[in-house]
């Protein structure tokens, strides 16, 4: 029979499950006998509890972004340094050279035979990764990583966050509420997210410093997969807008993005 | 193996443990900036050495890159808090410690409030035992590959940071009775 030292000794490990079965259960009958050594018991098993319950940290999703984009990047960068298989020391120097230029005519074949697509134009591409963040923002809990109508607590978020200070505009009046704002990140550049509805459809207004001497630009709306992207820019600033509401709806949310800011 | 294979490969193993990797991160280094640099790292890391995956236990492996990489920060950061080793024995007392106030626990926000504090306070060896079991729920064996320990000191962290973690709350009640 164990006594109370000897139990309170391996009551972590019983609590952890980590004893044979023999230790287990001489722990277990002595528990039952024993208040003083069930209270602790009960104690571990109460704190044991607590911590598992505590919330994890969750990770930031500009985050998770920057670490899929840096293994992108690692991984463009790994292709390009390691040219061919190392290749068997050659005692026969001709042959890897007549193998070297077989494997050049194969590849200068390749190329002349495939017809490539045209390569995709800036600024479809830059409207598909719009598309591409719009959707990734409607998965789970993704939306905003500040979720708040006052536009007093959103646009102070931003701050030290970007290195620029976004509008932020709650339209509720006019039926585009403010839900929230996120970074994000366009063409490897972090962008405000601002976040509004309009029903049950979603909004994402995407903003950033548009370089110091771009030219002002009208809004170009273009359709992909059922999304409309709206493009312009103003004052400075490269906007984006990007929703699945209907094009009249959208156009209207664009006029109240582009009106001038009182003050 | 083809690198875009080995992105997707990646991809599909390992970064679906990013989230226990950020949270393990973030105990370790009680700092939020600090959690990112060493996640960021880390999965660079990783991602550089993961020929040498065999596909067992990706958040494993995972965890324990990111164990590594969060205490050589530390180490650079804060060298007085990791300059002496830590001492198993140093420590409190070898035996259990009994709590002198039975523990009343845990309920609401504020108890959680507290624990996690108390938490915080723990040395790093004591946090990364704890999170590991607790929080990813591995066992002793694992928790003592990630940490490069014996399985029996694992044992001895578990149990000294429990205890430790009980004085502490019974403190925090009976402080606020006095009050």
């Amino acid at each position: 029979m164990r006594n109370c030292q000897d139990t309170l000794q391996w009551l972590d490990a019983y609590w952890d499950n980590e004893l044979d079965p023999v230790n287990t259960l001489e722990i277990e009958q002595h528990l039952q006998g024993c208040t003083a050594c069930s209270q602790s018991y009960e104690e571990l098993r109460t704190l044991g509890i607590a911590l598992s319950d505590l919330p994890r940290h969750r990770i930031p999703a500009v985050l998770r972004e920057q670490v899929r984009s840096a293994l992108r990047a690692e991984a463009g960068e790994e292709s390009k340094t390691i040219p061919f298989p190392p290749t068997a020391r050659a005692s026969w120097p001709w042959l890897t050279a007549i193998a070297a230029m077989l494997l050049l005519c194969a590849l200068l074949a390749g190329v002349l035979l495939t017809s490539r697509p045209p390569p995709a134009s800036a600024s479809e591409r830059e409207s598909q990764e719009v598309i591409a963040s719009h959707i990734r923002s409607l998965m789970a809990s993704h939306l905003a990583d500040v979720i708040s109508t006052d536009e007093h607590t959103v646009k102070p978020w931003f701050d030290g966050k970007l290195d620029f200070s976004p509008p932020v505009i709650d339209f509720a009046k006019e039926g585009f509420p403010l839900i929230g704002g996120r970074l994000d990140y366009l063409t490897d550049k972090p962008v405000a997210a601002i976040v509004y509805r309009r029903d049950k459809h979603v909004i994402n207004l995407f903003c950033r410093p548009s370089g110091p001497k771009s030219p002002d630009s009208l809004p170009q709306l273009v359709t992909h997969q059922g999304y409309h992207v709206v493009t312009w820019t103003q004052q400075g600033r490269n906007c984006w807008v990007v929703s699945d509401l209907n094009e009249a709806e959208l156009q209207q949310f664009v006029e109240l993005v582009r009106r001038p800011t009182p003050g | 193996m083809s690198y875009s294979n080995k992105l997707s490969r990646f991809e599909q193993l390992i970064l679906p443990h990013l989230d226990a990797a950020y949270n393990l991160a973030r105990w370790l280094t009680n700092h939020d900036q600090d959690a990112q640099d060493v996640v960021q790292e880390a999965s660079l890391r990783a991602f550089r050495a993961f020929d040498t995956f065999y596909g067992e236990n990706g958040r494993a492996w995972l965890l324990t890159i990111v164990r590594n990489t969060a205490y050589n920060l530390l180490q650079k950061n804060k060298p007085s808090r990791l300059a002496t080793p830590f001492d198993e024995e140093l420590h409190g007392s070898s035996g259990p410690v009994e709590s002198a106030t039975p523990m009343t626990l845990l309920r609401g926000a504020e108890e959680e409030r507290n624990l996690r504090a108390a938490v915080e306070e723990l040395p790093v060896e004591f946090r990364e035992a704890l999170i590991l079991r607790h929080q990813d729920g591995l066992s002793y064996r694992e928790i003592a590959l990630i940490a490069g320990v014996p399985t029996g000191t694992v044992m001895s962290r578990l149990a000294r940071a429990r205890a430790r973690l009980k004085e502490f709350l019974a403190r925090g009640i009976r402080e606020e009775e006095a009050s």
